[in-house]
């Protein structure tokens, strides 16, 4: 296993393109979380939002990026070739893929402290001077409070179970192009139901098992009773999308042909 | 194989155009189709499951499934530029649904400054499909989730134009000034 990661963690820190796209992950959602905390503003005591959930919006953004990082940790290696001499070096497939999983997640992990952390500290810079103040019943935006910490945090551990997801979906497709489609559909394709849906029983179950939905139910503070899934639950139901992608992806890379 | 298609066609922006032509044609033919069932038969379907329809001239309906296969038409070759730009089908991919899905998911129910986004990025072109009124004296939820854009149609349609354009001409450029 730690040989197996040794060669991956190679590959990784060898491949122009790693750096970039963590500094890219890292830019990209705190610049997002700062022109969403820039564009609200709130003028009496019952604006009624959700100010910690506000500033981690750029989440949207840097999940995009992780998932590029994750599908092509594996699908280049199938559009090069490489995989070939890969698995001649590593017989055990399955090691293989859990490696990439490893350093796919500790990857995101790290971009997603810097971003979460950037992110929280522009909103806590911007917001106060969008009405976001102790009159209107807000506080300083604090990662010692808990349910802050709990919405920090968990964003953290969303952008890492996203890269697990495509890293599993891209074992599955073995091809970048349409592993990204493929992640981005599970993404996208629930909430653009979800709107065009008007059966609130159908519109609650769509989003309680949407990944990305149900994933970000851990970035809510205020008013949890009207969330439709509880936040770790919700941060559960990606990581068993993440399991499943994981589960078959290694199955599917076992069985057939590189 | 890019290698071979640029060695059968040296004159490098002869190559962009017929992809963008043959892709773009085919995406509209096939999305045109699709479009004009999915309207007559969504709207059946809800008609019999008693919702009422608002009425909209055929003409409207002929801009809404037309303007979406153009809309669908543009943004493949959108996409098409994208690749020639950034050379990594992953990357392309993913840069195009960051600018056209995205924005429409995180601008449709939105209230204030976030519909700006279904202003300035090629998301702007969901708004062929308006068919909905606003009434100044009418106190509603504007949002474009309910069918009510901050553009109208073909401004919201030229935005995605622009974009296309300056994608394909930067494409264009780097096409015939990058090795292959």
């Amino acid at each position: 296993m730690k040989l197996a990661i040794h060669a991956e963690w190679t590959k990784v820190r060898t491949a122009g393109g790693t750096c970039w796209f963590l500094l890219a992950a890292v830019v990209l959602t705190i610049a997002l979380s700062a022109a969403a905390a820039a564009g609200v503003s709130c003028s009496s005591s019952a604006c009624d939002q959700d100010a910690v959930k506000i500033s981690l919006t750029g989440v949207y953004l840097g999940q995009l990026v992780i998932a590029i990082l994750a599908v092509t940790a594996v699908g280049s290696e199938y559009g090069s070739g490489m995989i070939r001499t890969t698995f001649a070096a590593m017989p055990r497939r399955h090691l293989v893929l859990v490696a990439k999983a490893v350093l796919v997640c500790g990857g995101a992990l790290v971009a997603g402290v810097f971003g979460v952390l950037g992110s929280v500290a522009a909103g806590r810079l911007i917001l106060p001077g969008k009405g976001f103040t102790a009159a209107h019943g807000y506080s300083t935006l604090s990662l010692v409070d808990g349910a802050t910490l709990r919405a920090a945090g968990g964003t953290v551990l969303y952008l890492a179970l996203i890269g697990l997801l495509a890293v599993g979906v891209a074992a599955i497709t073995r091809d970048s192009a349409a592993a990204i489609g493929l992640v981005f559909a599970l993404l996208f394709l629930f909430p653009l139901i979800t709107a065009a849906v008007n059966d609130g029983h159908l519109q609650r179950h769509l989003e309680q098992i949407s990944p990305m939905n149900a994933g970000l139910a851990i970035q809510a503070t205020v008013n949890l009773r009207g969330l439709v899934i509880n936040p770790w639950a919700g941060l559960g139901v990606l990581a068993l999308w993440a399991l499943c992608a994981l589960v078959i992806g290694g199955a599917t890379m076992q069985l057939r042909d590189a | 194989m890019i290698r071979t298609t640029l060695i059968a066609a040296p004159d490098r922006g002869r190559v962009l155009a017929p992809k963008a032509v043959v892709l773009g044609a085919v995406t509209f033919a096939l999305s045109g189709v699709s479009c004009l069932v999915a309207v007559w038969w969504v709207g059946n379907l809800r008609r019999d499951n008693g919702f009422y329809i608002m009425p909209s001239s055929t003409a409207t309906q002929a801009r809404v499934v037309l303007g979406t296969a153009a809309l669908l038409a543009l943004a493949s070759v959108f996409a098409l530029a994208v690749g020639t730009i950034v050379r990594r089908s992953a990357v392309a991919i993913a840069t195009v649904i960051a600018l056209v899905v995205l924005p429409y998911i995180l601008g449709a129910s939105a209230i204030g400054p976030l519909q700006w986004l279904l202003r300035l990025t090629p998301a702007a072109a969901f708004a062929v499909q308006g068919v909905l009124h606003r009434y100044s004296q009418v106190d509603a939820v504007y949002i474009a989730s309910s069918g009510y854009f901050p553009l109208t149609p073909w401004v919201g349609f030229g935005v995605l134009c622009l974009w296309t354009a300056v994608a394909l001409g930067l494409a264009w450029h780097l096409l015939r000034r990058r090795d292959a």
